[in-house]
């Protein structure tokens, strides 16, 4: 071996570990798994991975479930219920008596003034006009904007002392789906695909829904993969033209399935063929086993978004029926047949297009998307428990933020990224309870300060994933996926 | 390279063409300097990822209580930001002023010159506090700590001081800077190797590459055959494939220096300007769009690409490329190309509604200080931001040197020039009009876009002009540019003014813009210049006293300052032309190694350092650092020749090889990734060979060189379709071309499941092949029947894939072709999802 050739191995090897123990700091994780080193020498990551899904889920049937996992799991899905737009804590999870004392008065001196996005300057405060009452036995207080969520009171932890720095849709959308506010980074679900990789072949491990065929803040980098290979992207479902599932799913006008059978075979026999001559490039595999299952997803993916063969009762329970339900509670039911069938990470919008952003008339605003999710959210806890899911599926609540005391245009609210309530439930956390503070008017967060971060730190910790653990050496930066931020919030399990 | 500092540059920006009055009677208050929460942010942020170790490292070996919980978080919340804000930039390892030192537990406790600063249990006997206190010493000297910083200190001593790491490593870089960085060290080509008796070359890189090929045993692969070759080349130089006609020319010259002939007719097409401007692109984030909500289209931006397009076609030399790119107004401030170049520092992303004005253009600088040093240093800057940097030696300071080059800069969104030789008087009588018919709705709308801002960020935008320190001007421009694109919108215009008004306004403006003169136009090139004032000293974040850094080269590279060329304050600064002139200036080592190492990669699928914007210590070595020398040697030489470059890589013997090797199971145990090269490696086509190929195929290419980007999926090539941010076209996407919010300097190859439903089934790829097939159609019409289903898969696989069909492809794939035109367009969307097409050997 030649010596640069040895010297560069050597030092690839051992250099970092040297310096990491010199300086003591965990930027740098050995390469220990093949996924990892895989990561780390970027080399030959399409032939192995498809789309988080075939070399994966081989891995996991092998091996021990949980290959990518840092720590034990209580959950192996995730839920993301996204209300695009920013619902308001202060008329839903977090009652502040004090802010109907001083409505119509301005905010006391006492309080910071925060730039808000619309920059009203000296609004008044504007009052909640909910009713309130306590629930469950853990008498969680909720408004009647949540009545059916209120029946499960007893399975939310509910964080009320969220906040982050995106005073904008964009930002704020960008930090609670990427962590950070500014664009670039993966999301969420891309990590935790690239972490976890999936457990169906037959369907995109990580998934998303929307109640309305629009673009929503950011488009597709909500879902995108950042600077992790596109495999770990979010794939939309139901957003594709002639009702497709996913995009491409239809065999094209004019093709039937035998046509297309035969062409797939010689598609095959000519790959073959040619990777013959070329016994050392794996990727040549990797495209032609990618074309067995992209025919696999044709007839798995059309079984999985077929709600016809669910009861009237089960339809009934996402109110399928009724029209203000309809919508958001067909992905709620979709999302529960995903997680059947194996997908790792659903993230469901609700208010596409910052539908829940009340900067004025947030009465009017607020009835039609909490009554647009309630039930539908409801319906999903109690499907999910009777089947014994919910206990190994994480459902996550919340916006991109929460919304100011200030009035707005006289009755609305801005947006408040300061202090804002998310709830999480299922996939081990211990639900009745709360979850921090914010101050006695709502606007900032005070005790138990949860940052983005820290929500997302948890999620993958429930994922069994560790924050830091999780990396990907990216221009020479390990990244991780809390730009080392953030932490588990323990009394989610405690 | 001249360096015209002292022409003045014209700040033609959106903010002169509507000022704005500070409404009467509204008294407006100045909030102090701290109050910028983002500024906030980032401290927290340092601390925080610094806590993040400690803590780590803690548990790990030392064990943990709850007490000890308690006592980290205040130490990590409270104290270790307070230190780091406001006493390290004299008392750390950088600068341990009195002999004292507050970075480390043990340096704490040793005290400084003057003995033990604390004494842990008592606050009141400790030296730190006096000195807090403002007793005998004062500490820190600029002002001294609030109330509640000083309770903060005071507790954490009474309470023990407790410092949770046990090694001093947190803040102190010295492990890292006695080590010697390969990048940094000067050019050590060596003496070019000896030719053996088997080599076939006299090519430098070859004889490079075959002493290391020969010391592990190996040998090179054969020349590839001049089909494989002609495809390679043309792919790679140019992006497009050979047409069939292209290859036969090749396969019939018998000029002994055919190869070389081909090479040189390639170098001349405009297409190579377009290929290696991709790659470019690729590097520097370019995208047409705002990309964050509103994702707005710019209509400019194409202007930087054909900069660089007509760069690299022209042969431009690299010190110059990179001068018109960081500073293109200081070194031509009257030409429009050296405008658009320095575009370049206007391709990051853009929020149109961001009231943290001060907060938005902190990210936008330091955005530019990383993408500078990503894509001209391969290095990571961004580390340093917030700590030193914790694996390359690159302190803070250097960050912040770095950082001060684009202190001045101020974006400048020029308005088209006049062309009519129309009367001002004309033109002023529309303009009075146009006031008139405005009245003060417009400007109260203005006024209330403006009120929307923090106070502090109001008042720099009221100021006049004249009076505003470079900052302010940075600030203004972004308020101003709000008010414009959120707060003047058609509709809440319409809405002021009402219909009549509206419309005559808008009749106005329409003669106006007739004569360009309209206040109101669209910038038709986007720019930057440095902002006139007094330029704004750089501090650490949250800092408005103390030291301020200097503009200069990171210390390991030199640490030389640039020099100031500002005699007043309406004059650029030059540091951009000082920084561009350093990054190419033959003491920086790196430049030249990172250059000559993308151009590599380029040409060969991975660079000798396979990191290619990484050539720090998480980055890789290089596989032959002495051929890496000696290219990076080669173009200083050539003075920053890039086509030479190029020239003598496609003519070496190392990049003429062939795929196979009849050894090849040995070479695979040897070196399985093949980084000595003793093969060519398979590539697999990039979004736009794919897209462009196709378009070749179909007969569809339309070869119009350079000017604005096309909307939708014409038959332009895929450079030219508008790029947007959130938004990308599913083509190129599936096929991992980067959406450009960051730098990419080599792109993921995935094979996914959509990817591949796609070229199954989306619409665009079947047309694509119908296409394909009537293009293969008309040239096999005149063959007999018998044969025509043959010669149809003879042609369609050679057009696809530069290799005529074997008998067994021709075999299988013929009676489908003899199945009338949807048997025929079967075959051509077979060979669309083909190996063959989609990879090049």
């Amino acid at each position: 071996m030649p010596s640069y050739y040895k010297r560069r191995n050597e030092m690839t090897l051992n250099s970092n570990s040297n310096l990491c123990r010199r300086l003591d700091i965990p930027h740098f994780q050995p390469a220990l798994t093949r996924r990892q080193m895989l990561a780390q020498t970027g080399a030959g990551f399409g032939a192995v991975a498809l789309n988080g899904m075939l070399a994966e889920a081989e891995t996991l049937k092998s091996g021990s479930a949980v290959q990518g996992c840092h720590h034990p799991p209580t959950a192996k899905s995730v839920i993301f219920l996204f209300m695009e737009g920013g619902p308001s804590q202060l008329d839903t999870f977090d009652r502040k008596p004090l802010l109907n004392k001083l409505a119509g008065q301005a905010l006391p001196a006492s309080f910071r003034e925060p730039i808000t996005a619309m920059g009203e300057k000296g609004a008044p405060l504007l009052e909640c006009k909910r009713e309130w009452d306590h629930y469950g036995e853990s008498g969680l207080e909720i408004s009647n904007w949540f009545p059916h969520v209120a029946q499960h009171a007893d399975e939310l932890a509910v964080i009320r002392s969220c906040y982050g720095e995106g005073i904008n849709h964009s930002g704020g959308c960008n930090l609670m789906n990427t962590g950070s506010i500014i664009a670039g980074r993966p999301s969420l679900g891309a990590w935790v695909t690239y972490g976890l990789g999936s457990e169906t072949e037959e369907l995109p491990a990580f998934v998303v829904m929307k109640d309305q065929k629009k673009s929503g803040t950011n488009g597709v980098r909500s879902w995108g993969p950042g600077f992790l290979p596109a495999t770990f992207q979010g794939t939309p479902v139901g957003d594709g033209a002639n009702d497709e599932a996913i995009a491409n799913l239809k065999l094209p006008a004019g093709i039937n399935e035998t046509r297309q059978r035969q062409k797939l075979d010689l598609i095959r026999k000519i790959n073959q063929m040619h990777a013959a001559r070329l016994p050392d490039v794996s990727t040549l595999d990797a495209r032609i086993r990618s074309y067995e299952l992209a025919y696999r997803m044709q007839s798995a993916a059309p079984e999985a978004v077929d709600l016809t063969r669910e009861t009237a009762e089960t339809r009934n329970l996402y109110g399928l029926d009724e029209k203000q339900t309809a919508n958001f509670g067909e992905i709620c039911l979709l999302a529960r047949r995903m997680v059947e069938r194996g997908v790792r990470f659903i993230q469901l919008f609700s208010g596409t297009g910052s539908g829940w952003d009340a900067h004025s008339g947030i009465e009017s605003n607020h009835t039609k998307y909490c009554g647009s999710v309630d039930k539908p959210i409801a319906g999903l806890l109690t499907d999910l428990r009777r089947r014994g899911l919910l206990d190994q599926t994480l459902v996550v609540w919340g916006g991109e933020f929460g919304r100011t005391p200030m009035s707005e245009k006289g009755t609305g609210r801005d947006h408040n990224p300061t202090g804002f309530t998310m709830w999480m439930a299922g996939g081990g956390v211990r639900g009745g309870q709360v979850i921090g503070a914010t101050d006695e008017l709502g606007l900032y967060a005070t005790e138990d300060r949860a940052h983005v971060h820290d929500i997302h730190a948890s999620i993958l910790h429930l994922l069994g994933l560790d924050r830091l653990e999780l990396s990907y050496n990216h221009q020479g930066r390990l990244e991780r996926p809390t730009v080392n931020e953030g932490k588990m919030i323990q009394q989610l399990i405690s | 390279m001249s360096r015209l500092f002292k022409q003045s540059v014209n700040h033609q920006t959106a903010i002169s063409s509507i000022s704005m009055r500070r409404p009467s009677g509204v008294r407006l208050r100045r909030t102090g300097s701290n109050s910028d929460p983002c500024w906030n942010r980032i401290l927290q942020t340092s601390c925080i990822a610094m806590g993040v170790a400690i803590i780590f490292l803690f548990i790990t070996s030392v064990g943990y209580g709850a007490e000890d919980d308690a006592k980290l978080r205040f130490f990590e919340s409270k104290v270790r930001p307070l230190l780091l804000a406001k006493c390290y930039e004299c008392h750390s390892a950088d600068k341990a002023e009195g002999g004292l030192r507050l970075d480390t537990g043990r340096h704490v406790r040793k005290g400084g010159d003057s003995g033990k600063v604390i004494i842990e249990g008592n606050p009141d006997q400790s030296l730190l506090v006096d000195a807090i206190r403002y007793q005998n010493l004062e500490m820190p000297p600029e002002a001294p700590l609030t109330e509640t910083e000083q309770q903060v200190l005071i507790d954490w001593i009474r309470d023990g001081a407790f410092w949770p790491e046990e090694s001093d490593s947190a803040h102190n870089t010295e492990p890292v800077a006695e080590q010697v960085w390969w990048a940094a060290q000067p050019l050590a080509p060596g003496k070019t190797p000896e030719a053996s008796n088997e080599s076939r070359s006299r090519n430098a890189i070859d004889l490079y590459v075959d002493r290391e090929l020969h010391s592990a045993g190996l040998k090179r692969a054969a020349t590839a055959d001049r089909r494989r070759l002609i495809r390679r080349l043309s792919l790679d130089l140019l992006g497009l494939p050979p047409t069939p006609e292209q290859i036969q020319r090749f396969l019939d010259d018998r000029h002994p220096n055919a190869y070389g002939r081909l090479v040189d007719r390639m170098f001349a097409e405009p297409a190579y300007g377009e290929r290696m401007a991709r790659r470019w692109l690729d590097l520097v984030r370019f995208a047409e769009s705002d990309g964050w909500r509103a994702d707005a289209f710019r209509p400019q931006a194409w202007r930087y690409r054909q900069f660089v397009s007509d760069a690299f076609n022209e042969g431009m030399s690299y010190d110059q490329f990179v001068a018109f790119q960081l500073a293109g107004d200081e070194i031509a401030p009257g030409d429009d190309r050296a405008l658009a170049a320095v575009g370049l520092l206007r391709l990051g992303i853009y929020e149109f509604n961001q009231r943290d004005a001060e907060g938005q253009w902190q990210n936008i600088v330091d955005e530019l200080t990383d993408v500078t040093a990503d894509v001209f240093m391969a290095t990571g800057l961004a580390c340093a931001k917030c700590h030193d940097h914790k694996f390359d030696p690159i302190p803070r300071s250097d960050y912040f040197r770095f950082r001060s080059v684009f202190e001045p800069i101020l974006f400048v969104d020029r308005k088209p020039e006049r062309t009519t030789s129309e009367s001002n008087a004309q033109i002023q009588t529309l303009l009075d009009e146009l006031a008139s018919v405005e009245g003060d709705d417009l400007q109260s709308l203005a006024n209330g876009a403006v009120d929307r801002f923090p106070l502090n960020v109001q008042d720099m935008y009221r100021k006049p002009a004249s009076e505003r320190t470079t900052y302010e001007h940075q600030i203004a421009y972004l308020v101003a540019r709000q008010v414009i694109d959120e707060g003047l919108t058609d509709s809440k215009v319409t809405a002021a003014l009402g219909k009549e008004r509206s419309k005559r306004r808008k009749e106005i403006l329409q003669e106006l813009s007739r004569l360009s003169a309209n206040p109101y136009e669209k910038a038709d090139l986007i720019t930057v210049a440095d902002a006139d004032g007094s330029i704004r000293p750089t501090r650490l974040p949250g800092r408005s006293n103390g030291k301020a850094f200097e503009p200069g080269a990171p210390q390991v590279l030199g640490g030389q300052s640039f020099p100031e060329q500002r005699d007043s304050p309406t004059q650029t600064s030059g540091r951009r032309t000082a920084l561009a002139a350093w990054i190419t200036s033959p003491e920086n080592p790196i430049s030249a190694r990172v250059l000559a190492n993308r151009i590599w990669q380029y040409h060969f699928g991975t660079g000798l350092v396979d990191s290619p914007n990484d050539f720090g210590r998480l980055g890789q070595l290089p596989s032959h650092p002495q051929l890496l020398d000696y290219l990076a040697k080669s173009l200083i030489d050539s003075n920053w020749n890039i086509q030479e470059l190029q020239r003598e890589i496609v003519n070496s013997e190392t990049y003429r090889q062939a795929t196979d090797h009849p050894q090849l199971s040995r070479a695979l145990e040897i070196d399985p990734d093949n980084r000595l090269h003793w093969h060519r490696t398979v590539q697999r086509l990039d979004a736009e060979q794919y897209r462009d190929s196709l378009l070749i195929a179909m007969n569809a290419l339309q070869t119009q060189y350079g000017g604005p980007s096309v909307a939708g999926t014409p038959g332009r090539r895929s450079i030219y379709l508008q790029r947007k941010r959130n938004s990308s076209d599913e083509m190129l996407n599936a096929l991992d071309s980067p959406n450009g919010l960051v730098g990419t300097a080599k792109r993921d190859v995935t094979t996914t499941a959509p990817q591949t439903l796609m070229m199954m089934n989306s619409p665009r790829i079947v047309n694509a092949a119908k296409s394909f097939a009537g293009h293969v159609r008309k040239q096999v019409l005149n063959i007999d029947e018998a044969n025509r289903a043959s010669a149809f898969v003879m042609l369609a696989c050679e057009i696809i894939s530069g290799m005529p069909a074997d008998q067994k492809t021709i075999d299988l794939l013929a009676p489908l072709a003899a199945n009338g035109q949807e048997g025929e367009a079967d075959v051509c969307h077979i060979l669309i999802n083909s190996n063959s097409f989609l990879f090049i050997e």
